[in-house]
């Protein structure tokens, strides 16, 4: 498997877009990593999902 | 199917927990990063400014414009001006009321309220979704949120939204978040482009749509609003104002030459503006038109914002008329 493949399906395991990960990926069990990392990602989400509301007003 | 998880429940529901533990801790930084926000700061002044007599309520028009060390200089170096800016930019009045009772709550001797509006702000119902109160409106969910519910219209889904966000300041704040995530989409979109006119507010070229699309769309508005009564909020601004023994003067703010000529100019505004008179003499309130006194362009920010030259303009003029609280005839535009 190419690299750019492999990086592409993991960071798609990571983000929750592939249930399985690309061959090789190190087994993470830990449920505190993911309880952490879906915390984090649920985070960089609500920062970023307000792009279509209408800022007339910017400096609040 | 069983075979294919490879965590067990318990793991599960421990992932769960860390999940919630960092967004409960998002939620705390989200609440300490917001504690100075817009309205918090300006109630933090009106604390601080407990012998203020005069007082400037509206939406940024107001903010922009109302300078009150020019609108009443202070009588000695440290001195504070007797006047004081309440108003607040991207605020409706349902706000404005919950800055005015804020106001009323510090101020010992309040005795002139000039409240600034344009268009249809004193007649337009104000109606809110949920996903509207973002930014400036978030004193909403803060503010006597049960008292300023009163005044603005949300349907039943809407209303359940509203109290469960206004209880997690994370959601409750999420414009101030979005808002900086913003400005760097901004800002990086500006990389190699032609810098954007801005000013206090935002960018410039963006005030054009909160005017109306055009005259029709206008004219239209005028002869809807031709015999309305003024909204809720603003006449609860009239009465809690005048419980308090204060006089109580609206302003047609200032607005860009273009802007008059397109829309003021016309019969329906003034038939309008009759009405509005009337209805505001009719409660003892007085009436001022400043939307022609800055005829020239240059200055204003954008197409609605005097720039400061512009707003010093203004305050100077408005203290000439409005400034002396125990000669106030000639602070009405009635009978001249």
């Amino acid at each position: 498997m190419k690299p750019l493949t492999w990086l592409t399906q993991s960071l798609e395991f990571l983000g929750g877009a592939n249930d399985m990960p690309p061959v090789a990926f190190p087994a993470i069990t830990n449920a505190l990593f993911w309880g952490v990392w879906w915390g984090v990602l649920s985070l960089v989400i609500y920062m970023f999902c307000g792009q279509s509301s209408k800022f007339i007003y910017i400096d609040f | 199917m069983q075979e294919k998880l490879f965590i067990t429940h318990r793991q599960f529901f421990g992932a769960i927990l860390a999940c919630l533990a960092v967004l409960a801790a998002g939620n705390l930084m989200v609440q300490r990063l917001t504690a100075h926000t817009v309205y918090r700061r300006i109630l933090a002044d009106t604390r601080a400014s407990s012998s203020a007599q005069i007082v400037a309520l509206g939406n940024s028009l107001m903010r922009s414009s109302f300078v009150p060390e020019t609108f009443a200089p202070p009588a000695s170096p440290h001195d504070q001006s007797p006047a004081f800016n309440l108003a607040m930019g991207a605020s409706t009045p349902v706000e404005q009321l919950l800055l005015l009772r804020a106001g009323l709550r510090s101020f010992s001797k309040p005795r002139l309220l000039l409240y600034g509006f344009y268009d249809f702000q004193l007649t337009d119902p104000v109606a809110f979704s949920n996903t509207d109160l973002i930014g400036n409106h978030d004193i909403l969910y803060y503010e006597e949120p049960d008292f300023a519910r009163r005044y603005f219209l949300m349907n039943r889904y809407e209303s359940v939204a509203f109290a469960v966000t206004r209880r997690l300041p994370m959601l409750a704040e999420r414009g101030a978040v979005w808002a900086k995530v913003e400005l760097l989409r901004r800002h990086l979109g500006q990389q190699g482009m032609p810098a954007e006119a801005t000013n206090q507010f935002g960018r410039a070229a963006d005030f054009t749509l909160l005017e109306a699309k055009n005259r029709e769309e206008f004219v239209q508005h005028c002869a809807a609003s031709a015999h309305a009564e003024l909204n809720a909020p603003v006449s609860e601004i009239i009465r809690e104002a005048q419980q308090q023994g204060m006089f109580v003067v609206f302003i047609v703010m200032p607005l860009p030459p273009k802007h008059v000529q397109s829309f003021y100019d016309t019969p329906v505004w003034t038939t309008y503006q009759k009405h509005i008179q009337e209805t505001l003499a009719a409660q003892n309130v007085a009436y001022l038109d400043a939307s022609r006194w800055i005829p020239d362009a240059s200055k204003f920010g954008d197409a609605l914002h005097l720039t400061p030259q512009g707003a010093g303009e203004f305050s100077r003029r408005l203290g000439g008329l409005c400034s002396n609280s125990d000669n106030l005839s000639a602070c009405s535009s009635i009978g001249k």
